[in-house]
C-alpha cells in the first residue's frame, strides 16, 4: 500500500468512525494529511525571511548577508520575522442540528469534531496556541488558547465527551465571545451554519471588528446537499418541533434551489465581511478542511507581510 | 332504458368498478408506509414543500385518476359493451331496447321434428326468450313480423314485462305456419320501412329466425334474391343489430306432388285425363311411391311410381269421367240448365303414406284441385236469317251438331235477340250470317272474344260487305280475321271448288286430315272474296283453310284477339253456297271447333298459395258482391270491380272479383249471388309452392360471411340463450383496449415527466 493510498485512508471519515479515541483520529488526520503533501508545508514558515537592514555594530554576526557582502563589499543583516505565537481558537457548534447524520454512521458533530481535533493537533504540532469553545444556544465549553500539550489533550477529550443537546442561537454567544477573546488571533468556527445568514454576518463581524481572521467551516451533510430519499418520508425537525411527511422526490428540486439560494446568501455575507467560507462535505475526506486551512494561513500571513 | 343492456357482460363493469379502488387502497396504503428521517435543514425542506405542495398534489391526482380510469376501462372492456347505432346517438338519448323478430312462417318451417314441427321448435324458443326478458330487470320491447305478411307487423313495440309476458306467450302460441313461401327480400324491406317510420333512438337487434333454405335465400330468382337480400340486411345492420337465426334441421328428404293438371276442357261425360307430378327433393332414390286420386268421396285410384330418382320428377295419369244424367235435364229449361251449367268437382290427389320412406314436409304431398266440368259446352247461334222451315235456317246444321254425347249445350237465338242475351255464359258463339250488330253489342262481343271467348263469324247473302268490314273488320281492328270484298263463284252451282287444307292443319280439321280425301266431294259453289289486313298474316291472322279456286281464296281463317279467337268462314253455314252442311265431315269439324274455341277459356295456371284468383263476375246476372269462404270455414265479403285496363266508358257488365295474396292451401269456396237471390258457388284451389319443398340449406358458413359480411351472425336456437342481452351494434372492446393502452402510455410517460422534473438535473 502506497502511501498516498494510506493517507487517503485515513483521511476518510467511513475509516475514522471506527477508530473511537479523538487524539488518535487527530493524529491519523494530521499524518496522513501530511503524508500526502509532496512537500511538507510547515517547513518554511517558522521564520520568515523579511528585508535586509544594514549591519549596525552590536548585531549578531550570525545574521550578516555574506553572499550580498561579497556582491556590495557592504554589511547587511538579513532580517526575519519572528514567528509570533499564534493565537487560534476553534468554535464548533454542538447544537442538536449537528447531530443528523448519527443513525446512518458520522454525524455533523463528529465530523466537526473531528476536523476540530484535527486542526487543533496540527496547530499543536507548529506551538500555537490552540483554544476551544462549544456553543449551542450558549456557551458550552470554553478552553482558553495554549500551547501546552496537555491542553490538547484536554480540547480532545471535551470533544468527544461533548453531545449536541441544545438548539442554535450565535448572536449571543458569538458577542460574548468577542468580548472574551482579546488576543488577535484566528477563529476557526465549525457549524452548519442554520441560522439567518444576516444574522450570521452581523455576529462573524463582531470577531472581523476585533480584528480577528475568521475561517468558517461549513459543516453540511452529504444528505443535506444532495437530498437522496426517494420513499415516502415523514421528517422530524432536530431543533424545531415540525413535522412533515411528503415524497422527498417531489421536494428535491425545490430542496435544492432553496440550499443553494441559502448557500448563495451565506457566501456573500462572508464575502463582504472578509470571512473564508469553506464547505464541507462530510462524506468528503478531511483533508480538504486541513489544506484549506493551510491555505488560508499562508494567504493571511502574505496580507500581513505585505502591509 | 338499462345502462348495462348496452353490454353482454355487466358484472365484469361491476368488478371494474370495484377494481377502481385498488389504486385508491394503494395510495392510502403508501401513505401509511413511511420512513422517519430526524431532519436538521428542516427550513429549506417546509420552504420547499409550501412551494411544491398543491403542484405535487395536483400530480398525485393526475395519475390516481389515470389509474382509476385505467381499472374502469379494463371492466368496460371485459364487460363487452356495444353502441347501439353510432357514438352520437349513444351519449344522446338512446332510451330503450327493441327487438325486432322476423319469424320465418313459410311452408319449409312445417318440416317435422318427431311430434312437433320446426315452427314449433322456433316458437318455445321465442316463448323461453320473452320468458327471460320479462323476468330481467332490463327493458325490451318487442316487434315481431311474419315472412308470411311482413307488412305489418304481428307485435309491435311491446314491452317485455311480467304484466305482458302472459298476453306475448299467447300471442306466440296462437302464430300457425303459414302454406305460403318465405320472401325475405320482401320481408326484410317491410322490416326497413317499418324501422324507418320508427323512433331513432332505440337500440334495436334484429332476429331474424329462419330455416336457412337454399331455395329462401337463393334460389329461383338466384341473380336478384341474394343481391336483395344482401342489401336488405346491410341496410338493417346498419340501424339495427342483425342475427340469423337458424331454426332449421338438415333433413331434406321429401316428397312432394308439385302439380296435377287436367285437360283443358272439362266436359262431363266425356273422359278427362288428369295429370299429377310427384318430385322426389330428396338425396336418396324413393321406391313404390304410392300416389292416390280420389274425387269428392268417392272410392279413390291409387297409381303407383316403381322408382322415383332423387332429383326427378314424375308424372302419373289418372283418367276420369264425370257422369252427368243428361236425360233428367233434358227436361230442364234451356236458360236454367246454361246457369247450372258448371259443376265443381273438387280432387284430392295424394301421395300414401309409407312407414319406410322419410318425407319431411308432409304438407306438399297432397294437392287439391277443383275441375270445373261443364255438364255441357254452351254454344250460342245467331242465326241472321230465321226461317220457319228448319232446315232452310241458318244454323239448322250447326244445331244439329248437339246431340247426345257431344256434351254441347247449344242455343239458339235470332239476330234481334242476340242484341240482348247475357253473352258470358257462353263460351262459344256463331254469328251466322250477321252483317251488323249495334255499337254496344259490338263493343260487348269485342270484351267478350278478349277475356276469353271463341267466335266464329259465318257471313252469307244477308251480309253487305261494307257494314260488315265497318263492324268486324274495320281495316284489322275489329273481330274479323278478313275483311270481305265482293261475293264469288256461280250462283247457277255449275262450278265449284273444294278444300285445300295448310301445311300444319288445324285442330278443327283434324278429322278430316285424318281421313283422307273427306274434303275431296265437297262443293263449295259460292264464297265471299276477303281481305286481310297488311301485315296481320303470320301474326294475329292464320289462314289454315284455303278454297281450290284459281285465286286460291280463304276458306277459313283465325284471329286471335285478347285471350279468345275468332274464326271467319268465307261462306254461310245453310245449303245456299255450299253442300257441306250435310257432308259427314261437317259435324266433327264443328265439333272440334267448338271445343277449340272452348279450349282456349279453360287454359289456366295453377292457383299456388300467395298468388290469386279472379272470377269474372256478369253483373247482368250476378250481384257485385261475393263472399269468399276459405279453407277453414271463414267467409269475408268482397266486392268485384271493374276489370282494369278497359275502357272506362265501356260500361262493361263484366266486373272481377279478384283476390290476391291466397294465404291457405285447400279449397276455396267464391259464393256469387245471383239476381234472383240464389247462390252460385265457384270453386277454387290453392295449392303450396312446390319449391317450397326444397329443403336444402344455405350453407351459412360458406357463403354467409360472402353474403352478409361480419355484422351479421348466425345463431342456433340453443345459442340463442346467451345472446339474450346482446345487443349488436358494434362492440367497442378493441376501441377500449386501444383507450386503455394510450391510457397506460399517458400514465407511465406522465409519471416518469413528473418524477424527472422532481429529481431535476
Amino acid at each position: 500500500m502506497s502511501s498516498a493510498e494510506t493517507s487517503q485512508k485515513y483521511l476518510d471519515p467511513i475509516t475514522l468512525d471506527r477508530i473511537k479515541r479523538m487524539d488518535v483520529r487527530a493524529r491519523l488526520v494530521v499524518e496522513g494529511f501530511m503524508t500526502g503533501q509532496h512537500r511538507s508545508p510547515y517547513h518554511g514558515f517558522a521564520v520568515e525571511f523579511a528585508t535586509h537592514r544594514e549591519y549596525a555594530p552590536g548585531d549578531d554576526l550570525r545574521h550578516i548577508d555574506w553572499k550580498v557582502w561579497s556582491k556590495t563589499d557592504r554589511l547587511y543583516i538579513k532580517e526575519y520575522e519572528a514567528e509570533t505565537n499564534l493565537k487560534c481558537t476553534l468554535l464548533v457548534d454542538s447544537s442538536k442540528s449537528m447531530r443528523y447524520g448519527e443513525k446512518s454512521g458520522w454525524s455533523k458533530f463528529d465530523y466537526a469534531a473531528t476536523a476540530a481535533a484535527s486542526l487543533a493537533y496540527l496547530l499543536q504540532q507548529q506551538q500555537d496556541a490552540v483554544g476551544l469553545v462549544m456553543f449551542s444556544n450558549k456557551i458550552e465549553q470554553t478552553l482558553r488558547p495554549s500551547t501546552h500539550p496537555s491542553h490538547l489533550k484536554l480540547m480532545l477529550h471535551e470533544l468527544e465527551r461533548v453531545q449536541p443537546e441544545r438548539t442554535t442561537d450565535i448572536n449571543d454567544v458569538f458577542l460574548a465571545l468577542a468580548n472574551q477573546i482579546r488576543q488577535r488571533g484566528i477563529i476557526a468556527l465549525f457549524s452548519d451554519l442554520f441560522l439567518d445568514p444576516k444574522v450570521l454576518g452581523a455576529t462573524l463581524n463582531q470577531f472581523r471588528l476585533r480584528r480577528h481572521e475568521v475561517i468558517v467551516f461549513h459543516i453540511m451533510h452529504h444528505d443535506e446537499l444532495e437530498f437522496p430519499f426517494a420513499d415516502n418520508t415523514l421528517f422530524r425537525g432536530l431543533e424545531v418541533d415540525v413535522q412533515l411527511q411528503t415524497e422527498p422526490r417531489a421536494l428535491r428540486r425545490s430542496y435544492l434551489e432553496a440550499v443553494e439560494r441559502y448557500m448563495a446568501q451565506v457566501r456573500r455575507v462572508c464575502a463582504t465581511s472578509g470571512i473564508d467560507h469553506v464547505l464541507v462535505d462530510t462524506s468528503k475526506p478531511l483533508d480538504g478542511v486541513l489544506s484549506s486551512y493551510l491555505s488560508f494561513r499562508q494567504r493571511r500571513r502574505k496580507q500581513l507581510l505585505r502591509r | 332504458m338499462s345502462f348495462v343492456s348496452w353490454m353482454l357482460n355487466p358484472w365484469m363493469l361491476g368488478l371494474g368498478a370495484l377494481a377502481v379502488s385498488v389504486p385508491i387502497i394503494i395510495h392510502l396504503l403508501n401513505k401509511r408506509r413511511f420512513k422517519i428521517v430526524d431532519w436538521a435543514a428542516m427550513d429549506f425542506l417546509l420552504d420547499a414543500d409550501k412551494k411544491n405542495r398543491r403542484r405535487v398534489k395536483l400530480e398525485n391526482f393526475i395519475l390516481l385518476l389515470l389509474r382509476c380510469l385505467a381499472m374502469l376501462l379494463i371492466g368496460l372492456m371485459l364487460a363487452r359493451p356495444f353502441l347501439p347505432s353510432d357514438l352520437a346517438k349513444v351519449f344522446a338519448r338512446v332510451q330503450q331496447h327493441e327487438w325486432v323478430v322476423l319469424l320465418d312462417d313459410s311452408l319449409s318451417q312445417q318440416v317435422q321434428v318427431g311430434q312437433s314441427s320446426l315452427f314449433d321448435e322456433a316458437k318455445v324458443a321465442l316463448k323461453s326468450l320473452f320468458q327471460r326478458a320479462a323476468t330481467s330487470d332490463s327493458d325490451e320491447t318487442l316487434t315481431l313480423f311474419l315472412t308470411s305478411q311482413p307488412d305489418k307487423p304481428i307485435v309491435s313495440n311491446k314491452p317485455i314485462i311480467a304484466d305482458s309476458l302472459s298476453e306475448l306467450l299467447r300471442t306466440t302460441d296462437e302464430l300457425k305456419c303459414s302454406d305460403m313461401s318465405a320472401d325475405y327480400s320482401l320481408a326484410l324491406e317491410d322490416v326497413h320501412a317499418y324501422l324507418a317510420g320508427q323512433r331513432e333512438d332505440v337500440n334495436r337487434v334484429l332476429y331474424i329466425f329462419s330455416d336457412l333454405r337454399k331455395r329462401d335465400w337463393m334460389s329461383e330468382s338466384a341473380e336478384r334474391a341474394p343481391n336483395e337480400i344482401v342489401k336488405k340486411i346491410a341496410e338493417l345492420s346498419s340501424v339495427a343489430g342483425c342475427f340469423v337465426v337458424d331454426c332449421g334441421n338438415d333433413r331434406v328428404d321429401n316428397l312432394a306432388i308439385t302439380d296435377v293438371r287436367a285437360d283443358d276442357l272439362q266436359v262431363a261425360n266425356t273422359v278427362i285425363r288428369f295429370q299429377a307430378t310427384v318430385a322426389n327433393y330428396g338425396s336418396v332414390a324413393a321406391r313404390d311411391v304410392d300416389v292416390r286420386f280420389q274425387v269428392g268421396e268417392e272410392a279413390p285410384q291409387v297409381n303407383r311410381i316403381p322408382e322415383l330418382a332423387p332429383g326427378h320428377q314424375s308424372t302419373l295419369i289418372f283418367p276420369y269421367l264425370f257422369s252427368v244424367d243428361r236425360a233428367s235435364q233434358e227436361d230442364q229449361d234451356l236458360d236454367l240448365r246454361l246457369r247450372n251449367n258448371i259443376a265443381y268437382h273438387t280432387i284430392r290427389v295424394e301421395l300414401v303414406p309409407d312407414a319406410k320412406r322419410i318425407d319431411s314436409l308432409p304438407p306438399d304431398s297432397g294437392f287439391d284441385f277443383v275441375s270445373p266440368t261443364l255438364s255441357g259446352l254452351p254454344v250460342l247461334f245467331v242465326d241472321g236469317e230465321p226461317n220457319l222451315i228448319p232446315e232452310r235456317s241458318e244454323t239448322y246444321f250447326l244445331a244439329a251438331t248437339e246431340v247426345l254425347g257431344t256434351g254441347l249445350l247449344a242455343d239458339t237465338v235470332t239476330h234481334t235477340e242476340f242484341e240482348t242475351v247475357s253473352l258470358s255464359k257462353y263460351k262459344v258463339i256463331f254469328l251466322c250470317n250477321i252483317g251488323e250488330v249495334s255499337a254496344d253489342r259490338r263493343q260487348a262481343v269485342e270484351q267478350w272474344v278478349r277475356d276469353g271467348g271463341g267466335l266464329v263469324l259465318m257471313p252469307g247473302s244477308q251480309v253487305r260487305a261494307q257494314e260488315f268490314n265497318n263492324v268486324f273488320f274495320r281495316n284489322g281492328q275489329g273481330l274479323s280475321p278478313f275483311g270481305l270484298v265482293a261475293e264469288q263463284g256461280d250462283n247457277n252451282r255449275q262450278n265449284y271448288f273444294g278444300f285445300d287444307v295448310a301445311p300444319g292443319g288445324h285442330p278443327a280439321v283434324r278429322v278430316a286430315v285424318s281421313l283422307d280425301n273427306i274434303f275431296n266431294s265437297l262443293k263449295i259453289y259460292k264464297w265471299w272474296s276477303t281481305v286481310l289486313a297488311e301485315g296481320q298474316l303470320g301474326q294475329s291472322v292464320s289462314v289454315p283453310l284455303w278454297l281450290t279456286d284459281e285465286k286460291h281464296s280463304i276458306a277459313m281463317a283465325e284471329r286471335s284477339f285478347g285471350k279468345g279467337r275468332v274464326i271467319g268462314f268465307s261462306f254461310p253455314a245453310d245449303l245456299d253456297w255450299t253442300d257441306w252442311p250435310p257432308h259427314p265431315s261437317y259435324a266433327p269439324v264443328v265439333f272440334d271447333l267448338i271445343h277449340y274455341l272452348a279450349s282456349s277459356i279453360a287454359k289456366q295456371d295453377t292457383t299456388r298459395v300467395g298468388g290469386s284468383f279472379a272470377q269474372l263476375v256478369d253483373l247482368s246476372a250476378f250481384d257485385s258482391n261475393v263472399a269468399l269462404v276459405d279453407p277453414d270455414g271463414e267467409t269475408t265479403e268482397m266486392l268485384a270491380k271493374p276489370i282494369t285496363g278497359t275502357d272506362e266508358s265501356s260500361q262493361s257488365v263484366l266486373y272481377q272479383a279478384r283476390i290476391d295474396g291466397l294465404r291457405k292451401r285447400g279449397v276455396y269456396q267464391l259464393q256469387l249471388m245471383r239476381s234472383d237471390g240464389q247462390v252460385q258457388p265457384v270453386l277454387f284451389a290453392a295449392n303450396v309452392n312446390p319449391s317450397e319443398g326444397q329443403l336444402e340449406r344455405l350453407d351459412f358458413g360458406q357463403v354467409g360471411a360472402e353474403y352478409f359480411g361480419d355484422k351479421v351472425s348466425r345463431v342456433s336456437l340453443g345459442e340463442l340463450d346467451s345472446l339474450q342481452f346482446s345487443g349488436g351494434h358494434n362492440e367497442i372492446w378493441p376501441q377500449l383496449l386501444a383507450a386503455l393502452a394510450i391510457l397506460l402510455i399517458v400514465e407511465q410517460a406522465l409519471g416518469w415527466w413528473f418524477g424527472r422534473s422532481r429529481t431535476g438535473s
